[in-house]
C-alpha cells in the first residue's frame, strides 16, 4: 500500500449491480435488492485500484467490460453497490463529451452555463474560446456546429478547470484525427505538469505511450493489473487467440508449457532457451533451439519445417529445414508474447503437408517495441 | 472530495444553500431552455394564462353569470384561483420529470439529485407568479382589484406555494425515474385535482356537507390564503391551513427520503 499522502485515489472492492427491470420496492422500502436477484446484472465485482499522485493508469477491455461504469464510480458520478472510493485530488472528467450542450444557445452561452455549473469563473470564457478553436462560431447557436466543433467545445470546457486528477473515457477515440491528436497531446501535457490520470481506452498504443500501469477488465472483473506493456500484451494475446473460450492459464502456470506429443506421428517438438530454463519459454535476444523427439527415426522426417505464428495465426517466420534431433537458432528476435510453433513436413513439390505437431511458445523479455520481432539497428 | 452525501432531513435545505450558486444556474438554465428558440420567449408565459383567464371569465362572467356577483369580482376570484393553480400544475409536472430530463447532466456533473428537481419547480412557480404579479398590477390599475397593504404578505404565500410544490416534486421525481407510469398518474391526478380544489369556485360556494371534506385539501388552504391576501376574502378554515402545513412537511419528509435513495444512482435508471 502506498504511503498515506502519496495516493490520489483509492477504490476498495468496488462492486456495481444494475437491475434489469427497475422496481419501486427498494426505492420505497429503502433497501436495495440483493445481487443474487435474477433481475440483476453485475457490472463490477470486487475491483480495487490505488492511484498514486502523478501516475497514469489505463483501463482496457472489450466493450461492456465495465470500464465506463468503473470510471463513473471513480469520478463520483455513480454510487457503488458495494465497496468504497476515496479521492484526495481535485477532479476533472472527460466523460460523455458533448452531452449537456443546449442546441439553441450559442457556444458562448453554453460555455458560460457550463463554467457556472462547474463552479468556475466566467473569466475563463476567453480561454475556452481559444482552446475550442471554433472562431466566429463561438457566438452562433450550437445547432449550427459540426460534430467536430461540438467535441472541441465540450473538450475545451472539460479541460479548462485545471484539475489535479483527470478521469477520461474513450475521449481520444472520437472526432477527427486532428482532434484525437490534440487530445493526446493535451493529456501528455497534463501528465507532464504532474497531473494524475485514469484513462479508459481501446487504443493500446496510447495506453502504452501515456500510462505506467494498466488494468484489464473483463466481465466486470480484474483480469490483470500491472505495468502497461505486460497487461497490454496479455490482453492482445487473449483477444488474438482462437481459443478464447477455453480456460486461460493462470499467471502461476505461465512458467511452464508442457511439450505436445502428436500421437499420430509420435513426434514432439520442444523449444529450449538458455541452459536450465523451462521448456517452451525463451527470452527475446536469448539463445533458442527447436528439438525434435519421437519414436520415428530421423530419416522419415528429413524434410521438416517450422512455422512460428502469433496467437491469432499470423505467420511471423518460417524455418524451412529442421534437423533431427535439434536446430540451433540465432538470438531469438521475437518480442515478448505467446506464439505457436507448427512443425510440419514439406511435400516433394515444395507444398506444405499437414501440420504434424503444434507447440505453444512463450517469449519473455523487457523489450517494449511494437510489432512481432526486434530489428537491431545502428544509426549511420 | 468524495461523492456528494445523500440528502436527508434538514440536510436537504443545507445542501441547497451550500450549492446555491449551482441551484441558481440550474434555475437560469431551466428558464432559458423553456423559451430557447422562441422569438417572443417569456411573453408566452403571460399570453397563455391571460387567454385562458379571459376564456374562463367569459364563461363564468357571462355565460354562467351569477347576477348576485359583479363580473369584476368573478374575474378577480378566478384570477386568484387559476394563476396559482397553473403554477402548481406546471411545477408539479416539470419537477416530476426533472431527474429524467436532466439525467445527462447528472451523469456528467456531481451534484445532489435534489437540485434539478428544485430548479424545475422554482423556475415554474417563478415564471407563473411573475405573470401573476404583472397582471395583479394591471388589474389594480384598471380598478378590477383594489390594492391592499396585505399584498406585502404575498412573498410569504409564495414561499408556502414553493414549499408545497417542490416537496411534491421531490416525492414524485424519484418515483417517475423508476416507473414511467407515474407521469400518467400525475397528469390524471392534476386533472381531477383541478376540479376538486377551489380553483374555479370558493369553499363557501360548496354545499355544507361537501365543505368539510373539501377543507382537508391542502390547496384549499393555499388558494384561500391567496384570495385572502389579494382580495381581502375570509381566511381559509384552520383545517385547510393545518392540512397545507402537514402536506408540506410530509412531502418534504418523504421526498427527502426517496431522493436520497436514488442519489448517485441515476445511471441505474437512465
Amino acid at each position: 500500500m502506498l504511503q498515506q499522502e502519496s495516493w490520489a485515489l483509492r477504490a476498495d472492492r468496488v462492486g456495481k449491480v444494475y437491475h434489469v427491470v427497475p422496481s419501486l420496492r427498494p426505492l420505497l422500502n429503502g433497501g436495495p435488492k440483493g445481487p443474487d436477484d435474477s433481475n440483476c446484472v453485475k457490472a463490477l465485482t470486487d475491483v480495487s485500484l490505488e492511484v498514486a499522485r502523478g501516475e497514469a493508469i489505463a483501463l482496457i477491455g472489450a466493450n461492456g467490460a465495465g470500464k465506463s461504469t468503473f470510471l463513473r464510480i471513480l469520478a463520483g458520478l455513480s454510487r457503488p453497490t458495494s465497496g468504497s472510493v476515496v479521492r484526495r485530488a481535485r477532479l476533472g472528467t472527460l466523460l460523455e463529451l458533448g452531452a449537456g450542450l443546449v442546441d439553441e444557445w450559442t457556444g458562448e452561452s453554453n460555455a458560460r452555463s457550463a463554467l457556472a455549473l462547474q463552479g468556475a469563473s466566467s473569466a475563463r470564457l476567453a480561454e475556452v474560446a481559444r482552446f475550442a478553436e471554433i472562431g466566429r462560431f463561438f457566438a452562433e447557436p450550437v445547432r449550427t456546429y459540426s460534430t467536430g466543433m461540438r467535441l472541441r467545445l465540450a473538450y475545451a470546457l472539460a479541460i479548462g478547470l485545471e484539475p489535479e486528477m483527470m478521469i477520461a473515457d474513450e475521449v481520444v477515440a472520437v472526432g477527427d484525427e486532428g482532434f484525437q491528436r490534440r487530445c493526446a497531446l493535451e493529456l501528455q501535457g497534463f501528465l507532464g505538469r504532474g497531473g494524475t490520470l485514469v484513462l479508459a481506452t481501446h487504443n493500446l498504443y496510447l495506453a502504452e505511450k501515456l500510462c505506467q500501469r494498466a488494468m484489464w477488465l473483463e466481465g466486470g472483473v480484474v483480469r490483470a493489473c500491472g505495468p502497461t506493456q505486460d497487461v497490454t500484451r496479455t490482453y492482445r494475446d487473449a483477444i488474438r487467440s482462437p481459443r478464447r473460450d477455453q480456460a486461460r492459464p493462470r499467471p502461476e502456470d505461465l512458467d511452464r508449457i508442457d511439450p505436445v506429443v502428436s500421437d499420430a506421428v509420435r513426434l514432439s517438438a520442444t523449444v529450449r532457451g538458455a541452459e536450465g530454463t523451462v521448456p517452451n519459454v525463451v527470452t527475446t535476444g536469448g539463445p533458442w533451439r527447436i528439438e525434435l523427439a519421437g519414436a520415428a527415426g530421423s530419416d522419415s522426417h528429413a524434410d521438416l519445417r517450422a512455422d512460428i505464428r502469433r496467437a491469432d495465426g499470423t505467420l511471423v517466420a518460417r524455418i524451412d529445414e529442421l534437423r533431427w534431433p535439434g536446430t540451433e537458432l540465432a538470438a531469438c528476435p521475437l518480442l515478448p508474447g505467446r506464439y505457436v510453433v507448427e512443425v510440419g513436413g514439406v511435400g516433394s513439390r515444395g507444398d506444405d503437408d499437414d501440420v504434424l505437431v503444434r507447440q505453444e511458445l512463450l517469449v519473455r523479455g523487457a523489450r517494449r517495441e511494437l510489432g512481432n520481432v526486434v530489428l537491431e539497428h545502428e544509426w549511420a | 472530495m468524495g461523492l456528494i452525501p445523500a440528502t436527508r432531513g434538514r440536510v436537504l435545505v443545507e445542501a441547497a444553500i451550500a450549492h446555491r450558486r449551482l441551484l441558481i444556474e440550474l434555475v437560469r438554465r431551466e428558464v432559458r431552455a423553456r423559451f430557447a428558440g422562441a422569438r417572443f420567449g417569456l411573453v408566452w408565459s403571460l399570453i397563455n394564462p391571460a387567454v385562458q383567464l379571459a376564456a374562463y371569465g367569459l364563461i363564468f362572467g357571462y355565460v354562467y353569470a351569477d347576477p348576485s356577483r359583479p363580473r369584476g369580482t368573478v374575474t378577480a376570484t378566478l384570477f386568484c384561483g387559476l394563476w396559482p393553480w397553473w403554477a402548481f400544475q406546471e411545477a408539479a409536472l416539470r419537477g416530476t420529470a426533472a431527474l429524467v430530463e436532466q439525467a445527462s447532466l447528472l451523469r456528467r456533473l456531481p451534484m445532489p439529485a435534489t437540485l434539478p428537481v428544485l430548479a424545475a419547480s422554482i423556475a415554474s412557480v417563478g415564471i407563473q407568479m411573475l405573470g401573476f404579479a404583472l397582471f395583479l398590477l394591471v388589474f389594480a390599475s384598471i380598478g378590477v382589484i383594489e390594492p391592499r397593504a396585505a399584498w406585502l404578505l404575498l412573498p410569504v404565500v409564495l414561499a408556502l406555494h414553493v414549499a408545497l410544490t417542490t416537496g411534491l416534486a421531490l416525492f414524485l421525481a424519484p418515483l417517475y425515474l423508476v416507473v414511467r407510469d407515474v407521469m400518467h398518474a400525475v397528469s390524471l391526478g392534476l386533472m381531477v385535482g383541478f376540479f376538486l380544489s377551489p380553483v374555479l369556485y370558493q369553499l363557501s360556494d360548496l354545499p355544507p356537507f361537501a365543505r368539510g371534506i373539501a377543507s382537508l385539501n391542502p390547496l384549499a388552504g393555499l388558494l384561500g390564503l391567496v384570495r385572502s391576501v389579494v382580495l381581502g376574502a375570509e381566511l381559509p378554515p384552520w383545517v385547510s391551513l393545518v392540512s397545507l402545513a402537514g402536506a408540506i412537511v410530509a412531502a418534504w419528509h418523504w421526498g427527502e427520503r426517496l431522493v436520497s435513495r436514488i442519489d448517485g444512482r441515476i445511471d441505474e435508471y437512465c
